[in-house]
């Protein structure tokens, strides 16, 4: 039998140096093979609409690094893993759903507040769409699968929070209304009540950032966190002050794929700052070109707040999103020194 | 008493490696940690005699295969269930060269445990 | 359990549409990326998938499958079993992880820029499960090979091929690239969902993990099995979309893109499956022949399947029938040829017993083929190695990247010229293996002209030296990784 001479003890093109790889290393470290890939990424001809789309929006982005295959996911998870995880933390949400169900929740709700949910809650499948997409769209532009299944798997979280706002939705729709599970309805604010507009014309635009640096600037460090404290925090606490403690305890669970959102998305910020002296100046451009933004579209939402029957003033609501984005920009900014 | 042998190198036993050599009647898992720590414990579970060698290494904690039990490979301490640790023998790192020091008391060198 | 069910509240999770009012929605679908701008905006919304699934049924799903196939693996990996398959079957694999684990990681950009570029909520929401489970297939099917670097370090091949330019490689790059990396969400939902997946992948991966229990290869087989499972719901993506192509008068450009891709995924085949089922399986373990298996899945149910929809057999259907017969035997003898320039061990294949089964499945395969390995058979008798390396390089087609083989048509008796098909574009000249490569290249010259084949590689000096040595250092194969035969060439002296 004619076989090879040799064995292999880990990747020839991902050695560690005498370390073995982890299951994480193993299937995400040099994934990216066509990025900077000469004379295109792609085997079309170089011209080709996507070949020229990634040369502009990726290989050509403002932001670079020497080696992007150096950034790791902190919480390193590949697929198996983050199913795993997401398995455990869905069957506590359903716990969370089947105690509160057990009580009857619902019915006892305050309808003053449910009219809350219906203009707040229940239209944010909007807004969380646009973030997962936009999670779909950084995660194929970007430079690194380290980069790429982080993001993919943040899409999916969105997604999962989307999915127990629809459950929700039709969930309340059966003791106070058939409204407020009817798109149309949903569709409606989320299309023209004032409160949402700001909200909107943010979330439409981030469709177009397309340079995806720009892209994760604007919806990894700008607008999701805003929107993550807006709903995870702020109206998590509303709904407890209003004694519908299964929309806060959801929103906090929802809350926990957050946390892990800003670890990795502050990690790769970090990255990004430490990588080249350049980086600085153009996240910062970015962040500054979106924040107004993001501030109008808190404000307006933030002033719906008050119509709970225990409600909440738009400036507290403000201090709350202020607080907790402070705290996370801090974690990436204040932590590389600008030289 | 005891004495030192030679059992590998860190060629042979890359950060993340775990392997399984014989000194005379003892059987011994090597184990070489993040941090340029290598550690050498009984090589047999102490539960029901499977090879730890072929266990599954994470980070510091290793599953043994046999019936999953695991233990902290940084101090040989049961994980779960947690009363129960591996027998330790000293280990020193000359350059590339690993060795073991195995007593020359003519017991066998493990501990043994019920789950 | 949460007292609603899905079919409750699923429609409430993918009614996000609306009308945008602060940007152009041109512009968030731009057509490179989106392509759905042939069907207005407010058709796209009868989009249905067949299949619906919830984020919560999705992960409970999905952990159970991985921790079966992992569990099965840890257990294979300490027994003895992959060291007991036949070399033929090892082959198979390592062709396969070589191939295919990238294509597959690489198919998460296709399902994200559905994901994100599909024009209807559902089916964005759809391809967000596509997404991570072509991020499972990319990183389950590079994890495995992993575990085999010490029995079988070819397996390396897995990450490290789509890092070269390996022939192969540049077949498959360039097909995967065409069909889901380089594409638009409308057509990759078609080319690969509806073409690539429901046509060709669910059946080779039901045949192969099939294929592979009858080997003994536990670990392979349970594997592929699945994955097939996540391909077989996610594939669904393509009938909705066909379905409002052609219900809003777009048949035609749908019978283009099918026409374009199915004759391509042929193409890939018959180089990975064909030579597997044939050649490289063992014999007692041949289900059917290649072309049985295609005839019966492929040409029946899959053909049935596009007409349901209005669709016809692509144009060049006979031509696709006639080389059921023989395209994939001449695509074998040069892999077997240039065995050092693969990464697995070809796997000769004609021992006289299996001759005996090539004959009996293909009719006049002995006239056609079996001549040629009556010489090889002789020369390596008589001890005359270096004769059975070829000592030119054969010419590679301008599509699909795999080598002109239309002399062995002629001797098939498919063809009456063994001259390569040309086309000139911009004064350059193109040269290509059949009328559909070079009718696949003429609709869109612009999408493929300036890419160089190996060939073009050759011939511009990106290679050098430009001989046999030069190419085998430029496909990134190292001298130890050169492909053998498989069986040490039990095959001719009669002892297989």
């Amino acid at each position: 039998m004619t076989g090879p001479t040799r064995s292999l003890r880990t990747w020839s093109i991902a050695d560690a140096g005498r370390r073995r790889l982890n299951e994480y290393e193993i299937v995400t470290k040099k994934f990216h093979y066509h990025f900077g890939r000469q004379p295109a990424p792609f085997d079309l001809d170089p011209d080709s609409p996507i070949n020229q789309w990634y040369l502009r929006h990726r290989e050509g982005s403002p932001v670079q690094a020497d080696s992007w295959e150096e950034f790791s996911d902190p919480a390193q998870l590949n697929y198996r893993r983050y199913i795993a995880l997401q398995h455990d933390r869905e069957i506590y949400a359903e716990r969370v759903v089947d105690r509160f169900e057990a009580l009857d929740h619902d019915a006892g709700l305050d309808p003053a507040w449910v009219a809350v949910l219906g203009r707040v809650y229940l239209p944010a499948r909007f807004a969380l769409h646009v973030l997962q997409i936009t999670s779909l769209y950084v995660g194929q532009l970007a430079p690194s699968a380290a980069i790429t299944n982080a993001s993919f798997f943040q899409a999916a979280d969105e997604l999962r929070a989307l999915q127990w706002i629809a459950y929700r939705a039709k969930s309340l729709s059966l003791s106070h209304g058939p409204d407020l599970a009817d798109s149309t309805v949903a569709r409606r604010v989320w299309e023209q009540d004032p409160a949402w507009q700001p909200a909107r014309e943010l979330l439409e635009n981030l469709l177009l950032a397309y340079d995806w640096a720009e892209a994760f600037t604007a919806l990894d460090l700008v607008v999701k966190p805003a929107f993550d404290a807006l709903f995870k925090q702020a109206f998590a606490a509303l709904a407890t002050a209003n004694r519908d403690e299964l929309t806060a305890q959801l929103l906090h669970e929802s809350g926990v794929d957050s946390g892990r959102g800003q670890d990795w998305t502050g990690a790769l910020a970090r990255y990004i700052l430490a990588a080249r002296p350049g980086n600085r100046e153009h996240i910062l451009g970015w962040e500054s070109r979106w924040q107004p933004r993001v501030t109008r579209a808190i404000d307006a939402l933030a002033g719906t707040f008050g119509a709970a029957p225990a409600p909440a003033d738009a400036a507290s609501v403000r201090q709350t999103v202020d607080q907790a984005t402070t705290q996370f920009r801090n974690s990436w900014l204040t932590a590389v020194p600008a030289t | 008493m005891s004495d030192w042998h030679d059992v590998a190198t860190l060629d042979d036993l890359w950060e993340g490696d775990v392997a399984e050599v014989a000194v005379g009647p003892d059987t011994i898992l090597l184990a070489h940690l993040p941090g340029r720590q290598v550690r050498a414990y009984q090589g047999i579970c102490p539960h029901s005699e499977y090879s730890l060698a072929g266990g599954d290494l994470d980070g510091d904690v290793l599953t043994c295969t046999g019936h999953l039990w695991e233990f902290d490979l940084r101090t040989g301490e049961g994980v779960n269930p947690s009363n129960c640790r591996l027998y330790e023998y000293p280990v020193r790192l000359s350059g590339e060269q690993i060795a073991v020091s195995v007593p020359t008391d003519g017991r066998p060198h493990y501990n043994r445990c019920r789950g | 359990m949460p007292k609603l069910s899905r079919s409750d509240w699923y429609d409430l999770a993918r009614d996000m549409n609306w009308t945008f009012g602060y940007v152009n929605e041109a512009d968030v679908f731009p057509e490179e990326l989106s392509g759905t701008g042939r069907v207005p905006p407010e058709a796209w919304l009868a989009w249905d998938e067949p299949y619906k699934i919830s984020y919560r049924e999705y992960v409970h799903n999905q952990v159970t499958k991985d921790t079966t196939t992992y569990s099965l693996k840890n257990a294979v990996g300490r027994s003895k079993l992959f060291d007991q398959l036949d070399p033929g079957w090892k082959s198979v694999v390592v062709a396969h992880y070589g191939a295919i684990a990238m294509p597959e990681y690489l198919a998460s950009f296709g399902e994200a820029r559905m994901g994100r570029f599909g024009r209807a909520a559902a089916w964005r929401n759809t391809a967000t499960f596509g997404t991570l489970d072509e991020v499972r297939h990319g990183q389950i099917q590079t994890f495995f090979p992993y575990g085999l670097l010490g029995k079988e370090p070819r397996g390396d091949w897995a990450l490290k091929a789509f890092h070269t330019n390996n022939w192969i490689t540049l077949a498959v790059r360039h097909l995967f690239d065409d069909m889901f990396v380089a594409n638009d969400a409308l057509s990759v939902a078609i080319q690969l969902t509806f073409t690539l997946e429901t046509g060709f992948t669910n059946l080779q991966f039901l045949g192969m993990a099939a294929d592979a229990i009858d080997v003994g290869d536990l670990e392979f087989g349970s594997l592929i099995s699945s994955i097939q499972t996540d391909e077989a719901r996610h594939a669904q993506q393509g009938e909705p979309t066909i379905k409002v192509l052609i219900d809003n008068g777009h048949k035609e450009y749908g019978q283009f893109l099918v026409d374009h891709m199915f004759w391509r995924a042929w193409r890939a085949f018959a180089l990975l499956t064909g030579l597997s089922m044939d050649y490289y399986t063992p014999l007692d373990s041949r289900k059917m022949s290649f072309k049985e298996f295609i005839q019966d899945w492929v040409v029946k149910q899959f053909a049935d399947q596009f007409r349901d929809y209005g669709l016809d057999f692509p144009w060049y259907w006979d031509e696709f029938i006639n080389e059921l017969d023989w395209y994939h035997h001449a695509i074998h003898t040069v892999v077997w040829n240039y065995r050092p320039s693969v990464w697995w061990n070809s796997d000769a294949g004609v021992s006289p017993k299996e001759r005996q089964w090539l004959e009996e499945k293909y009719p006049g395969w002995n006239r056609a083929f079996g001549k040629h390995w009556d010489v090889l058979t002789e020369n390596v008798r008589t001890g005359n190695l270096a004769e059975t390396f070829p000592e030119t390089l054969p010419v590679a087609c301008n599509l699909c990247q795999l080598p002109i083989v239309r002399a062995a048509g002629v001797l098939a008796g498919a063809h009456t010229d063994p001259a390569p098909l040309r086309h000139v574009h911009n004064g350059r000249v193109y040269q290509f293996c059949s009328e559909p490569c070079r009718w696949i290249f003429t609709r869109r010259p612009e999408r493929f002209a300036g890419h160089k084949s190996i060939t073009d590689r050759l011939w511009t000096g990106d290679i050098n030296p430009p001989n046999i040595g030069g190419v085998l250092a430029y496909m990134g194969l190292s001298e130890a990784e050169h492909g053998v035969d498989a069986d040490n060439y039990a095959w001719a002296n009669g002892k297989h």
